[in-house]
């Protein structure tokens, strides 16, 4: 896993003193009248894991759309490695190295997991018309490498007995994982990782979790990551942004900010945060 | 433990070792399907010889329907875009060839690659709407495309003064002279497995999975970096030159070149085609083309062994308009995934047999 | 469980094939009592939803059959009947996992489609209004535009308006934040209350789901492996490590999970 995507970014522990992979810098955008976010900010380091939580509408899936290009945001600005990408065809923001998953997952339900996971790695593919329609020599040489990079993937994720499924009849929890195998088959600098925990249980979770933290460990890519579960989002990133209302109403470490008043009142709830055991 | 012999097996034709192995077309990778396709190459060898020159013909109208049928299902099966023009597409293949070899003279192995650039260019115009609209607008935009072909077409054909039609000679391939069904059999066979090897090969390689992510998820497609509006229009184009040679292979094997038969009604047998068959699959366009194809003259053999009465034998083009409308409700409503489904479960039925269904697997972690 | 006396629905050996081919559920039985909030717990394909559908008669549109078994209410089959004859007849009504609200219309108008009380329509919908005042807020707004939350009480709210005996609820909490799952099911133990209504619950999240039902079964590959009262299953060993992260008498935490392939007891 690690040996296919290249060093960077130095690997030292001082934060200070790195450049923030991804700016996001005071970014507006309204959808007819609502307005889903405004003048958010927030920095995401190379190699950091950062969540962000909220309320359901709060517009933390619009901060990612934002980030990957789907909504263009109305003002403000987005950095990523210091180059502005707002205003980019969604294509070439992937190209960069953006990786995303989805909240449904939304993934190509009637091809195999393995064709997911390829596709992924459409961005270093060089096949044409005339190669891909030969597939003799050149063509079929680079699917057999791209099969090769994505049956790692695969590897990693635990996914290889369902590799030639096709993904609409899977179960829901494996699709997921489906989904974040297609982000990373682009050997992405930085992952957008949207509720990946809803709808799995403990179990399945706890794998989400493993998963995460060897990206996060091994490949120091940086992953921004919505979450519901709190037990979940806390214990396994390094920091956390609260969302409220389009507004970021509170940043720092977990525990600041499930201890924020705030926070509590608008989204963890009077019991969530006291843990049962 | 010196002694110990270690046997050596042979490995099992099942197995795949290789990633290379494994990116071959699935339907020829067993021995049995192997075997399969060795007898089904000597009864097409033998096919038309032993038959009837009638039967050879529907044989031969078959092929180039797959054709049709294979280009049309890469655009709406694979890459989820409707086109209602492919008849224009068609006609413009045709057209092509008439105009370069009764005015230009020109030898068939320039004019089919000359259709499929004019093919091409057409596809290229139909797919530019492709970035704004989607399903029925889509189709709606192309249809206009083709009824712009099918207007330049008619004045070509009325102002050339040539009548009902354009007649052609039959063209010549070095020294074999392409004249006869028989020889067209092979011909148009041929075409049509050529053009089944380069679809599936685009579907098991970048274009092909490209578009299939577009039909499925377009946002999550173009998140992995695709950049759909170059896909869209590739699908075009591709589709569109395909059925452009094949207009122009229709036109060689009929000898003639009439605006008539490029009418919207043949776009929608070629839906018809692709609906029974199978939606994005190039089993379920050939066996969807056979159908749609054989069930006219099916219908007339039919007829001819029961006595019916003049007023049927009046009104029997109505009957079979009648049955092809029904057979397409009939798909539509029982089984809306095609020929290829059915055949799909008729295969399942024997792997599973004697169990009727897959028992519950239990997967421990 | 009670007495039979009361008992509502009766589910017996249910076996469900999709697709003409695979078998996803198998030998699943339960009884609901009146009144009673019976929950089923279990992971991603494990057949939850299957059920549910089954009982409330959608498996036509899903390509799937019962090839076996039997669903009772109140001693009557209901096997053959289509989704509209069981909820108007036997008072069972589905909140469905996705899709559960015509996004095209209004909250008000959503309210609107399942009442066919006719002069009353009016004061029922006021009468759903009591329970979810954050609807009454944005009634004029498009459904589509409502957050996760809201969508889920409208839900709801056009389930009650079927007067319903039976409410089937298919994930409840998914995706939504800790605090909307607190008010959610806050809500529904009112509505149970006031209403008098059978609930069965369908939840991923087993925490949740064991606080407020009254009987719960844990469902794996299709089949009821455990069942028993909230009690019985938090005890039980299995169900704290795989559903609610307890392992011997600590919480585990997902930072030092680990791989690890131990089956689950009930496998054997």
């Amino acid at each position: 896993m690690s040996s296919n995507i290249p060093e960077r970014g130095g690997g030292g522990d001082s934060r200070g003193v790195m450049s923030p992979i991804l700016e996001v810098n005071d970014v507006s955008i309204a959808f007819g009248g609502l307005q889903a976010l405004s003048e958010v900010s927030f920095n995401v380091l190379p190699g950091e894991l950062l969540g962000i939580i909220g309320p359901n509408g709060a517009g933390k899936t619009v901060v990612l759309n934002c980030i990957n290009g789907i909504h263009p945001p109305d003002s403000g600005d987005i950095l990523f490695k210091g180059r502005s990408i707002r205003g980019l065809a969604c294509h070439k923001i992937a190209a960069l190295g953006i990786g995303r998953t989805f909240q449904h997952s939304e993934l190509f339900q009637r091809m195999t997991v393995m064709e997911n996971v390829i596709l992924g790695r459409h961005i270093y593919l060089k096949t044409n018309i005339l190669t891909g329609g030969i597939f003799w020599g050149p063509g079929r040489r680079e699917e057999v490498r791209a099969r090769e990079k994505a049956e790692m993937i695969m590897d990693f994720l635990e996914l290889t007995m369902y590799r030639k499924e096709k993904v609409g009849n899977l179960a829901y929890g494996i699709q997921k994982i489906v989904g974040l195998a297609r982000a990373l088959a682009g050997e992405p600098r930085l992952i957008l990782v949207d509720e990946l925990g809803t709808g799995l249980m403990r179990q399945e979770k706890e794998d989400v979790a493993r998963f995460l933290l060897r990206i996060h460990h091994e490949s120091k890519t940086a992953i921004v990551w919505i979450e519901h579960d709190m037990q979940l989002i806390t214990e396994i990133c390094d920091r956390l942004i609260c969302l409220s209302f389009g507004r970021k109403i509170k940043e720092g470490t977990p525990e600041e900010v499930i201890a924020d008043p705030e926070v509590i009142e608008s989204y963890l709830g009077k019991r969530s945060h006291t843990v049962p055991d | 433990m010196s002694d110990h012999k270690i046997l050596q097996y042979p490995k099992s034709p099942y197995l795949k070792t290789s990633y290379y192995e494994d990116t071959a077309i699935q339907a020829f990778d067993t021995p049995f399907r192997k075997k399969c396709l060795v007898i089904g190459l000597l009864f097409w060898v033998c096919f038309p010889f032993v038959a009837s020159s009638y039967v050879v013909h529907i044989a031969n109208l078959s092929a180039i329907a797959a054709i049709g049928a294979m280009s049309l299902n890469l655009l709406i099966g694979n890459t989820g875009l409707l086109s209602l023009g492919h008849a224009g597409f068609m006609g413009a293949g045709a057209f092509t060839t008439a105009i370069m070899t009764v005015q230009f003279g020109l030898p068939i192995w320039i004019v089919i690659p000359a259709s499929g650039i004019v093919g091409a260019l057409l596809g290229l115009i139909a797919g530019l709407p492709s970035f704004q609209l989607k399903g029925i607008y889509l189709g709606l935009s192309t249809l206009a495309i083709h009824h712009i072909i099918k207007y330049g077409c008619s004045e070509y054909q009325y102002y050339g003064g040539f009548g009902y039609g354009i007649v052609l000679e039959a063209p010549s391939l070095g020294p074999l002279l392409l004249a006869g069904k028989t020889v067209w059999f092979f011909v148009l066979w041929i075409s049509a497995f050529a053009t089944a090897l380069l679809i599936a090969n685009l579907l098991r390689s970048k274009p092909g999975r490209a578009w299939s992510a577009i039909r499925d998820r377009d946002i999550a497609a173009e998140v992995s970096g695709i950049d759909i509006g170059f896909y869209k229009i590739l699908a075009f184009v591709v589709s569109s030159s395909l059925i452009s040679m094949q207009g122009s292979l229709y036109a060689y094997y009929t000898a003639v070149v009439s605006v008539e038969e490029y009418s919207f009604g043949l776009t929608v047998s070629y839906l018809a085609m692709i609906i029974v068959g199978g939606l994005g699959s190039v089993l379920g366009s050939f066996l969807g083309a056979l159908l749609i194809t054989a069930l006219p003259y099916a219908l007339i053999i039919l007829a001819g062994l029961v006595d019916l009465s003049f007023a049927v034998k009046e009104h029997f083009s109505v009957i079979q308009t009648g049955v092809f409308g029904m057979v397409v409700i009939l798909f539509l409503l029982l089984e809306p995934l095609g020929l290829v489904e059915i055949w799909r479960r008729v295969r399942c039925y024997f792997e599973l047999w004697p169990f009727s269904y897959k028992p519950l697997t239990i997967i421990k972690r | 469980m009670k007495s039979d006396s009361n008992k509502l629905l009766e589910v017996t050996k249910l076996e469900v094939v999709y697709n003409h081919v695979s078998t996803a559920i198998q030998g699943v039985s339960f009884n609901i009592c009146e009144g009673q909030i019976f929950a089923i717990i279990g992971g991603n394909g494990a057949g939850k939803t299957t059920t549910l559908r089954a009982i409330s008669g959608f498996l036509n549109s899903d390509n799937a059959v019962i090839t076996d078994g039997e669903i009772k209410i109140r001693d009557r089959s209901i096997n053959m009947l289509k989704p509209q004859d069981i909820t108007r007849q036997t008072g069972i009504v589905l909140v469905p996992e996705r899709n559960k609200v015509f996004e095209t219309l209004t909250v008000q108008e959503n309210l609107a489609v399942p009442t066919s009380i006719g002069k009353r329509a009016k004061e029922t919908i006021q009468n759903i209004y009591t329970y979810f005042p954050s609807l009454y807020e944005r009634r004029k707004s498009l459904a589509g535009l409502l957050s996760g939350g809201e969508r889920q009480m409208l839900a709801i709210g056009q389930a009650m308006l079927c007067s319903p005996e039976l409410l089937l609820i298919d994930e409840l909490s998914l995706g939504l934040s800790p605090v909307m799952v607190e008010a959610l099911f806050e809500i529904l133990l009112k509505i149970k209350a006031d209403f008098g209504l059978s609930i069965l619950l369908v939840e991923q999240n087993a925490m949740e789901a064991l606080s407020i039902a009254e009987y719960a079964a844990v469902m794996e590959n299709g089949m009821i492996v455990l069942a028993g009262t909230p009690e019985k299953l938090m005890a039980h060993e299995d169900v704290k490590e795989f559903y609610l992260g307890i392992r011997g008498k600590e919480k585990k935490r997902y930072k030092d999970v680990k791989q690890y392939s131990r089956t689950r007891r009930w496998w054997g």
